[in-house]
């Protein structure tokens, strides 16, 4: 019998959703009950504005919410039996579902019997934090009217980017700003004007591409490497001010074209700006073009961009530099997608999987010359493991989503590697694609110990030995995470030399060399054998 | 949730004074062009004629530029351009043709100096740009004024992502209403700031966005409230509002209110054809008894048959239904009567009803002369707005009348007013039956089953022309000025009357006003009037007093000198 759940909640990312509707029309009346009280994790207050909502996990019972009372105290009553989610939501606080890490359990189903009565359900909400911000033109006077973002560092394409993360604030006539509702972390902030504000459609607003402006970083920079986060802490409110970067405008417009120089119209461009070759922030502007395959944008800020076009007939990109001169005659030449041909073997015993629970797709391993805004291809198989893989228009590596115990083992193209090694698939057709899965594959288990309780929920990274295969996308490192009781088991694993090390949890994996290197000496060897479970017990390793 | 602060609601809002024109040297403002090109908007045109200027704040006496401001160059005729001053405020658009032209300016903060007798919601004055022309015109602004302030519920908690507007009476196609003027959205604490407003009287108000209010939630508990739209300092009414005055650039804080809150109800149910049987399209709307088209609760129209409004406030409602029995079909509609008291009504089933059809001829008055070319006939609706299923037709849409003059108009329903258009070159509406019921500018409510008597729809060209020029004290033409010609029956005046016409005289103080029935009329001019507010009885007693007074037979052409002092 559940008796008392806690759920301890601190926080990452923003974006509560209200729970599907549905549920909250069919009601099915049970006679099971789970109450509770919503207190505040920095004084243990109750929290008087929360809404507690029972979310029904694949079954047919009703949904429920309620408001909390005056003492923060819920209770959820005549529920169906069956298995629930419950969330918490508070203005001012961070929400229950929007935690990745469900820390202690909390987002775990609630199995409900009839008649049951679950009671201290205590949820403790973390207060969320606030910036508040002055931002100024270069002439210190205050610049209203431009667009704050903050962002946060993500992996994307085997490097950490900057990614926006919240919708769009604007500076008032005071140039003031504030993003509320964030939870305690660091943040990035962006001020955005010109082709970089919202995309049309996105804004009541007129499209306003006005700006004298680049894309300004705190504290001041127009480079995206330099950028300072702002770091809240949980509950507190930072105030910042800082200047937007003028730069020279010039307007940007051209045709997007096919290889014969045919303009391919509808599409859509974006346009990334770029540091060192590469997207370090993904912030787009993107415009619409039509039959004739014309695009403009105007004031486009001194710098280098990459502009990406993308129709129905294929993709292209254009690396560009911008001094404010105008650049009146650009093309972006459309490519068709390519398509590899090749087959499947199997190395190992037992069934191999059914053709319709295979797709082998390519991973783009270069952003600027990759889609940004398209899905993954997928393979057609045919009975015999041949496939057509179909849509692809990337550099990348190949990649093959398969059911345990089989893995990806291997993937060529005329004898060379292309599971580790990236290809340019943009090319031409390739025909020849040799891929093999393996059911030849080793487990690691064990468990984390934080001092000598167990360490639940921590981040677990199985990496091999061998650093010539942690470069990007380093298929062979391998995230897991441990259990409420701390234990860990980390399946399919090709065999060979690993290292192991358990930290705490990250919600994005890293696949940085330097990283991995730096985990080296705090982590522990282990050989993994073809059909074997190795062992480990881990010491959680915080620095 | 998305925030956008500061909405314009009228993109023509900020208003910009032209500051004095004239003939000037060519380009003599190519200086700190590099921080901020001019980019137009569109292609250059094909004209000879420049305009530059400056745009300016007065600041320690001394006038600074506004840099980064947007400069919107419209024109009557011509295309509109697009650009922004640069760091020296600086301005500057090439290539014009020659035509009629205003200059907008629009900068967050910034309002324009309003000169020339003209007031903050009056449209920029016309001026006429010749061909090879080098106009300059510096345009002044000053900083804009602000309301500021915090909104609470009743229960003491911030009334977040609340839209909090700047809120004036507007003359409007439905008369006088409270309308928008700037908005802003409220923050996680409820506060506020509108912002960028001219000098001026002011209603506030707080309402939930009404996206939310279409597809939202309720909120949890046994008996959900909602905010409802609350004026300051805290009423429901907008006749118990409080106006805040604002003079130039005022901060006015500290103006916090508490929003009233409203029980909610769920409005849901299903729907079906005259025949019984579930539509193929559909389309629901709920709006408010009184509420002019268009100001609807929500709007649905993927809901398989059935409609959920689970937001509604108590009131009055129109619960308006459109459905298609098979693709292509002609359109039934419902309308029902609700009342919405804080209880769900739930398990409405609404019926369908046929439409009626009406057939009518336009005649011309006496001679037998031919109809102008291109005229349509529309019924247009005045209680409510029928909605438009996914993927089909508006319920209204003007038809064609034919060269014989007859017109067939399918799908009518509900209460509606005919209307003819495009009458222009002196041609004049003089009157609507059916059958032997004048129903000139009439509402007939068409109701299904309904036989309706063929309409006729009499036109006239027998029309008379008032023409002439607007003049000052010292007997200069004037530009821009307001003609008002309206009848001298007062029993005519009001919303959309034949009697009433008005214009804006041109930059050389020339107007004309044609297409005026015969009979007697006063005829006004004055410096700026609010745009509709002619149709205004109250406006119109004002210019009354001042007014000429003229009596016009068919064919007519007269010529007045009208005098603004």
């Amino acid at each position: 019998m559940l008796s008392r759940i806690v759920l301890v909640v601190s926080l990452i990312v923003v974006g509560a959703s209200i729970g599907s509707a549905q549920g909250l029309l069919t009601d099915q009346k049970g006679t099971a009950k789970i109450s509770g009280q919503v207190t505040r994790s920095d004084n243990g207050k109750p929290i008087t504005n929360a809404v507690a909502q029972l979310l029904p996990q694949g079954i047919s019972a009703a949904g429920k919410r309620v408001k909390v009372d005056a003492q923060g105290r819920f209770e959820l009553t005549e529920l169906a039996a069956g298995s629930y989610v419950l969330n918490v939501s508070a203005e001012g606080f961070v929400p229950l579902d929007a935690m990745p890490t469900r820390p202690n359990g909390a987002g775990r189903p609630i199995k409900l019997a009839d008649g049951e009565v679950v009671s201290k359900v205590d949820v403790v909400m973390t207060p969320t934090s606030a910036i508040d911000g002055r931002l100024l033109d270069e002439f210190g006077d205050p610049a209203p009217g431009i667009w704050i973002q903050v962002a946060q560092v993500m992996l994307a394409v085997g490097r950490t980017r900057l990614m926006p993360m919240n919708m769009f604030e604007q500076t008032d006539d005071r140039g003031q700003f504030h993003v509320a509702r964030l939870p305690a972390g660091d943040y990035y902030l962006l001020a955005l004007s010109g082709p970089f504000g919202p995309p049309p459609g996105m804004s009541p607003l007129p499209p306003d591409d006005r700006s004298g402006f680049a894309p300004t970083y705190f504290p001041g920079t127009p480079i995206a490497s330099e950028a300072k986060a702002v770091h809240l802490d949980v509950g507190k409110d930072a105030e910042v001010a800082f200047a937007l970067s003028a730069e020279k405008l010039a307007n940007v417009s051209g045709t997007v074209v096919d290889v014969a120089g045919r303009p391919v119209g509808p599409a859509s461009v974006i346009m990334f700006q770029t540091q060192g070759g590469d997207v370090r922030a993904i912030i787009p502007a993107m415009t619409q073009v039509g039959a004739d395959g014309s695009f403009r944008y105007r004031n486009v800020p001194a710098g280098t961009y990459v502009l990406q076009g993308v129709a129905q007939a294929g993709f292209g990109f254009l690396l560009l530099t911008v001094d404010g001169a105008e650049q009146p005659d650009l093309r972006i030449t459309i490519r068709p997608p390519t398509t590899a041909h090749g087959h499947i073997s199997f190395d190992g015993d037992g069934p191999p999987p059914s053709t319709d629970q295979i797709n082998v797709t390519v991973r783009p391993t270069a952003f600027v010359s990759s889609p940004a805004m398209r899905g993954v291809p997928r393979s057609r198989m045919n009975d015999d493991f041949s496939f057509d893989l179909p849509g692809l228009q990337s550099v990348g590596v190949v990649m093959a989503f398969v059911p345990p115990p089989w893995r990806l083992k291997s993937a060529t193209v005329d004898g060379k590697d292309v599971a580790d090694t990236p290809f340019d698939f943009r090319a031409g057709d390739v025909t020849g694609l040799e891929v093999t899965l393996t059911s030849r594959v080793g487990s690691l288990t064990g468990n984390v110990v934080d001092g000598d309780a167990p360490a639940a929920g921590c981040s677990v990274i199985v990496f091999p030995d061998d650093k010539t295969k942690w470069t990007y996308p380093a298929r062979l490192v391998t995230p897991g995470r441990s259990d409420p009781n701390g234990a860990i088991n980390v399946g399919e694993l090709l065999p060979g030399h690993y290292l192991v090390v358990a930290v705490p949890l990250l919600l994005v994996l890293e696949i940085d060399p330097a990283y991995l290197e730096s985990l080296r000496s705090v982590a522990t060897p282990v050989t993994i054998d073809e059909g074997k479970a190795a062992t480990v017990a881990l010491k959680l390793i915080k620095r | 949730m998305r925030r956008w602060n500061a909405v314009p609601l009228m993109a023509m809002l900020a208003v910009a004074a032209f500051a004095g024109s004239g003939p000037i040297a060519a380009n003599q403002s190519q200086a700190a062009r590099d921080a901020a090109p001019t980019t137009p908007a569109t292609p250059a045109p094909a004209g000879t004629a420049t305009i530059t200027g400056r745009v300016v704040i007065m600041i320690d006496r001394q006038w600074s530029p506004v840099r980064r401001a947007r400069v919107t160059l419209q024109s009557d005729t011509a295309a509109t351009f697009t650009t922004d001053t640069d760091t020296d405020g600086r301005y500057r658009f090439d290539h014009l043709v020659a035509g009629t032209y205003r200059i907008v300016v629009d900068k967050p903060g910034f309002v324009p100096v309003l000169q020339g007798g003209r007031r903050a919601f009056d449209p920029p004055p016309p001026f006429d740009l010749k061909a090879g022309q080098s106009l300059t015109a510096d345009i002044q602004m000053q900083r804009g004024a602000a309301l500021q302030g915090r909104v609470v519920t009743d229960t003491g908690d911030p009334a977040a992502n609340i839209v909090v507007s700047a809120v004036r009476l507007v003359y409007g196609p439905y008369g006088k209403r409270p309308s928008a003027i700037r908005t802003a959205v409220t923050d996680d604490q409820g506060r506020f700031r509108v912002h960028t407003l001219p000098a001026g009287d002011y209603y506030l108000d707080a309402a939930p966005d009404p996206r939310t209010l279409a597809s939202g939630m309720p909120p949890a508990g046994d008996r959900p409230v909602i905010p409802a739209r609350t004026y300051y300092p805290g009423t429901p009414r907008v006749s118990d509002a409080r106006l805040v005055t604002l003079v130039t650039g005022q901060d006015a804080e500290n103006l916090d209110f508490t929003v009233v809150s409203v029980p909610v109800a769920t409005v849901n149910g299903v729907v079906t054809d005259s025949a019984g049987n579930p539509p193929a399209q559909v389309g629901f709307r709920v709006q408010g008894v009184g509420a002019p088209p268009g100001q609807v609760l929500g709007f649905q129209t993927q809901q398989e048959g059935g409609f959920d409004f689970r937001l509604v406030p108590p009131g009055d409602y129109w619960l308006l239904a459109t459905t298609v029995s098979a693709p292509g079909a002609t359109p039934e509609f419902a309308a029902q009567r609700i009342n919405v008291a804080g209880q769900d009504i739930t398990g409405l089933t609404v019926a369908t009803a046929r439409s009626v059809v009406v057939t009518g001829r336009v005649e011309v008055d006496g001679a037998a002369s031919p109809l102008p070319p291109g005229l349509q006939v529309t019924a247009v609706q005045t209680d409510f707005e029928l909605p438009t299923p996914q993927g089909g037709a508006s319920p209204v849409v003007p038809v064609n009348v034919g060269v014989d003059g007859t017109f067939t108009l399918s799908g009518v329903f509900g209460p509606r007013v005919l209307q003819i258009g495009p009458l222009k070159n002196g041609w004049a509406l003089q009157g609507v039956w059916m059958g032997e019921r004048d129903v000139t500018d009439t509402v007939v409510d068409f109701k299904s089953g309904e036989t309706i008597p063929p309409l006729r729809v009499v036109i006239t060209s027998k029309t008379a022309t008032v023409s002439g020029a607007v003049h000052n004290d010292q007997d200069q033409p004037i530009a821009a000025a307001r003609v008002v010609i309206f009848g001298r029956d007062e029993q005519k005046w009001g919303l959309r009357s034949r009697a009433i016409k008005s214009v804006e005289a041109a930059a050389d103080g020339q107007f004309t006003v044609d297409g005026l029935l015969p009979g007697d009329y006063f005829v006004a001019a004055t410096a700026a009037l609010e745009d509709g507010s002619w149709f205004d009885p109250e406006v119109l007693s004002r210019l009354k007093p001042a007014a000429s007074s003229v009596t016009v037979t068919a064919a007519q052409k007269l010529t007045l000198t009208l005098k603004v002092r």
